[in-house]
């Protein structure tokens, strides 16, 4: 380390990544709130009845998947009309704010002309959209 | 909308359980506010020992487990991500280069994880848990670590910075060192964290502060940045592989986030060094657990 000089500003680009990752956390945040009330207040039926869920915590994913009648992947989404999947899309989105924050910051390092870092991003937006695409999933 | 009194291809479900179905929630809840308010005053990202905990001690079959624990360390890391961001204690061009080989290879750590016998990744956990704990026992830290110069990777990228110290009143400039073989080690961390559910603080900070050189304070923000990113990619292949469930999920994000307020309002008050050594035994406690129920010796 050295020491003098001035503390760094937060870059702009930091800001904004800074920004929609606040805003993103605090919207999915009320979102899986909401839909879990939903669900264990049994505003919105759930698609496995509360009281049986200690039957199936304790299988595998893929058993679980099966018991419920569900697809890996997206298949989840078929099922939002019921509460304990209805509860995901708030998972779902705090998994998506991350995406959101590059896809904001990518144009600002093209701007730059800051190639290294935009093709980091580029690399990154690929990378987790490629999670997020239910491409990677886990059949047994 | 038709409830499903009993879905299709329930004969694949276990017996009835004679405990009511909201105790365990309820306790998972209790013990996550607990281990919240310890794994703050002891340093330590709640991640890290809740999958090894609750794998051991709830009737949660792994994966959901594992799920729970990714999304309890990225919801935190989301939480903190902004301030950090603004307070300049993460950086982000430090974090994005390290924080892409850690999310790509997070996805094959989750596949491996979840692909794999449970009784097999049960007993690497509890190894790893293990490790992690002599990791946490041995690993010395540098508030400021020496860094000559930076090397070429570093330089290209333009990684460095300056901040506040507020403990000595001073501006500190920092620049990082030895970022290709950081790249490789932050391979392997998002492959364990994948695979495991396990967040990657205890292995983020080591590797940015005394691999790269990262003064402590910016590699500890920057490792909780990381997190976001590392486990969002992880989170996602256990979300469509069906390892999400929100009854687990949700007491334990919240429970862990009220913990961990409360324990930032104890740190003043705590003796950090006996906590620390109380983290360091339930996670040597949950390491043996996990990998002799691996074994199936203690089932």
């Amino acid at each position: 380390m050295t020491a003098g000089g001035r503390p760094r500003a937060a870059l702009r680009e930091e800001t904004l990544f800074a920004a929609v990752l606040g805003a993103g956390t605090l919207m999915s945040a009320v979102v899986l709130i909401a839909g879990f009330l939903a669900y264990v207040l049994g505003w919105v039926p759930p698609r496995v009845p509360i009281a049986e869920l200690p039957r199936y915590w304790g299988l595998d994913a893929p058993g679980w998947l099966r018991a419920v009648g569900a697809e890996p992947g997206w298949g989840w989404l078929r099922l939002v009309a019921y509460g304990d999947f209805l509860s995901i899309i708030g998972i779902a989105m705090l998994g998506g704010v991350t995406l959101a924050c590059y896809a904001a910051v990518l144009p600002m390092f093209l701007r730059k002309g800051d190639t290294a870092y935009a093709v980091i991003a580029l690399l990154e937006l690929a990378v987790l959209l490629l999670a997020a695409s239910g491409l990677v999933v886990v059949r047994h | 909308m038709a409830l499903l009194p009993v879905p299709a291809g329930a004969q694949t479900a276990g017996p009835s359980d004679p405990v009511a179905w909201w105790v365990w929630p309820l306790t998972l809840f209790v013990a996550m506010v607990l281990l919240g308010m310890f794994t703050v005053v002891g340093g330590l990202g709640g991640g890290t020992i809740f999958v090894p905990l609750v794998s051991g001690f709830f009737p949660f079959h792994l994966d959901f487990v594992r799920a729970a624990g990714l999304m309890v360390a990225l919801a935190g890391a989301l939480a903190a991500g902004p301030e950090l961001l603004r307070r300049n204690l993460a950086d982000l061009r430090l974090a994005l280069p390290v924080a892409l080989v850690a999310s790509a290879s997070s996805i094959v750590g989750a596949r491996i994880g979840l692909a794999l016998p449970t009784h097999v990744v049960q007993l690497a956990l509890g190894v790893i848990v293990i490790a992690i704990m002599l990791v946490m026992v041995a690993a010395r830290r540098a508030e400021f670590p020496r860094v000559p110069a930076a090397d070429a990777l570093a330089r290209a990228l333009g990684i460095e910075g300056a901040y506040h110290e507020a403990t000595i009143d001073r501006v500190v400039e920092w620049r990082v060192h030895r970022t290709w073989p950081a790249l490789g080690l932050f391979v392997l961390i998002g492959l364990v964290a994948g695979m495991f559910g396990i967040g990657a603080g205890w292995a983020n900070v080591p590797v940015l502060n005394l691999v790269m050189g990262a003064p402590l304070k910016i590699a500890a923000g920057t490792s909780v940045f990381l997190l976001s990113i590392t486990d969002t990619s992880a989170a996602w292949v256990y979300l469509h592989s069906g390892a999400v469930m929100p009854m687990i999920v949700v007491p334990s994000v919240v429970g862990m986030m009220i913990g961990s307020r409360l324990g930032v309002r104890l740190l003043a008050a705590a003796r950090p060094r006996t906590i620390r050594f109380v983290v360091v035994g339930v996670l040597l406690f949950a390491g043996v657990r996990a990998f002799l129920k691996g074994l199936g010796v203690w089932p």
